[in-house]
């Protein structure tokens, strides 16, 4: 008893004394003892273990007993992933596989697998590769036009509903559209070219008016004003 | 110790003026630095070879002037494509372009691509215009002083001057426009001075050059129209009525200048061709019109367009009963 009062005070941390770690590491009871206030412990906290089989220690330890020695490749109708799942079920698994066991040489996996699929994970991996990059590229360049015709458009609204430089055309095609249409139009080739000869001529005036009135600057201007007012 | 303190203290103080001082000078001698430049300009002999860069173009000069018994001798040559050639022989500029025959005209400053500010009265300008030193600077391999021509109203473009420190020549020139974007850029290559120059340019006073176009006497009339705003400092030059060379349209005309940059008004009438409000760049050149009354309106000129557009807007009919007569030249 008195053992037992020793190690639930070294469960709760209170008292550490060499000769009851001793005595739990010898002592059959003890150890259970240590087990089960460490387990009253745990559902106290709320930290109980899901599955009743929580003693994985002494799972483990059985399944190494009943393990027997590997014999290498001869059997390959043994399933190799018994040992996995030791921590779901792993009283039953331990039981039940007695057979012997043996994890696949890569070798003996590539055989399983058809050869083509090997060669497809190849291909899949560079395809893969490839697919990334060229998305990426274009949406890269994609991001690029955006911004530009974002710039050059910034003052436009996204969606323009009304032709820039003029009104709205009803879309059916009628002898009255048609008529308006042509009342409406941009100014013609004949009528651009004599405007655009308009400006050059009044651009050259203005050039050639320079030339006459340039004067530069050695001489007082308000002679120049008396001498032209003379001259008129 | 304390001693050594205090005397270092002193000195500081004792410099602090002097510095002072000196980093105003510049501020001071922008001016001055422009005069001398003037003065340079108009008075050495030398050759100057640049380039003028425009938005979509790169146009390659050669400038010469040499003053030989007081009379001043200035040559332009157009260095690629078609010849052109500007010379200047005294009060006679002689003007060879392709498909306009060679004329000669009685001024004494030729008008082409000549590097800016060059020959005008900086004296005039210093009343619209802010000269601020921007310091020093290498163009042409040489160092310059650079200076800021501002207009003081924001209604006009600004040049941005590299002044040679040594032969106080323009080096570099850049006329900005209000954001402060380049809308050319004079650039030197390389010049001479020295008076062998001139030897070379005293040939031109033997060759023969189209006769002074005598420009028959301008009636000064009273056009039937006035101009309300203009930006400060901009006189009128001349006015009158003429008819266009190339399009033989009868316009009325007013050209106004402030020292630095021109600007003319046309006034003629309204037809089926007309748009009715446009307005065209060309570098720094800027062209306004619009339609008031069944007349166009133009206004042409090295303006910016919003000071273009405000002064065509200005425009009044004398004879139209709204606005009341006002007097000739009416400036703000």
């Amino acid at each position: 008893m008195a053992n037992k009062e020793k190690i639930s005070a070294l469960v709760d941390g209170e008292e550490l004394d060499q000769s009851i770690i001793n005595a739990l590491t010898v002592d059959k009871e003890s150890e259970q003892s240590w087990h089960d206030f460490n387990l009253i412990g745990d559902v106290i906290r709320g930290d109980a273990p899901q599955c009743k089989e929580w003693n994985i220690a002494g799972s483990v330890a059985l399944a190494l007993d009943n393990e027997p020695a590997h014999v290498g490749l001869t059997d390959f109708s043994a399933e190799p992933d018994v040992i996995a799942p030791v921590v779901d079920t792993p009283v039953i698994d331990i039981r039940t596989a007695q057979k012997t066991e043996s994890q696949p040489t890569p070798r003996q996996a590539k055989r399983t697998l058809p050869a083509w699929l090997t060669q497809f994970g190849q291909v899949a991996i560079a395809a893969s590769v490839s697919l990334a990059v060229i998305v990426g590229v274009q949406q890269y360049n994609g991001g690029d036009d955006a911004l530009v015709a974002d710039a050059t458009n910034s003052q436009l609204p996204v969606l323009q509903t009304i032709p820039f430089g003029g009104k709205a055309e009803p879309v059916s095609l009628t002898r009255d559209s048609v008529r308006t249409g042509a009342h409406n139009s941009a100014p013609s080739e004949a009528q651009l070219m004599e405007q655009r000869r308009r400006i050059n001529a009044m651009l050259q005036d203005y050039e050639l008016q320079l030339r006459f009135n340039a004067e530069d600057g050695s001489i007082d201007r308000t002679l120049l004003e008396a001498n032209s007012s003379v001259a008129d | 110790m304390i001693k050594i303190l205090v005397g270092a203290v002193t000195l500081v103080s004792l410099l602090m003026p002097i510095q002072a001082s000196a980093e105003e000078e510049p501020k001071a001698s922008a001016e001055a630095l422009l005069h001398q430049m003037d003065e340079a300009s108009r008075d050495l002999s030398y050759e100057l070879s640049y380039i003028l860069i425009k938005k979509n173009s790169i146009e390659p000069l050669r400038y010469r002037h040499a003053v030989e018994d007081g009379k001043t001798y200035a040559h332009l040559i157009y260095l690629s494509g078609p010849p052109r050639e500007v010379i200047q022989r005294g009060r006679e500029v002689s003007y060879f372009e392709p498909g306009l025959d060679p004329f000669t005209i009685d001024s004494n400053k030729m008008v082409a691509p000549l590097p800016p500010v060059m020959k005008t009265n900086i004296h005039e300008l210093s009343d619209f215009y802010d000269f601020i030193s921007m310091g020093r600077a290498r163009e042409a391999g040489v160092a310059c002083d650079v200076i800021r021509v501002a207009p003081k109203d924001g209604t006009r473009y600004s040049y941005l001057l590299w002044v040679d420190t040594r032969s106080h020549l323009v080096m570099r020139a850049d006329l900005l426009d209000r954001d402060g974007e380049p809308l050319e850029q004079y650039r030197a290559v390389s010049y001479v001075v020295n008076p062998k120059v001139g030897e070379v340019l005293k040939n031109l006073s033997t060759v023969d050059l189209p006769a002074v176009v005598q420009l028959p006497p301008q009636p000064q009339a009273d056009l039937g129209w006035s101009v309300n705003w203009l930006p400060q400092g901009f006189e009128s030059v001349s006015r009158n009525r003429h008819r266009l060379v190339l399009t033989e349209r009868p316009v009325e005309s007013k050209m106004y200048s402030d020292g630095l940059f021109s600007l003319s008004i046309y006034v003629s009438d309204a037809d089926n061709y007309t748009v009715r409000e446009q307005l065209v760049r060309q570098g720094r050149r800027t062209l306004h019109s619009h339609v008031l009354g069944g007349k166009e309106v133009t206004v042409v000129g090295d303006i910016p367009p919003a000071t273009a557009r405000r002064i065509a807007e200005s425009i009044a009919f004398v004879d139209s009963p709204i606005v009341s007569p006002t007097t000739e030249g009416t400036k703000p």
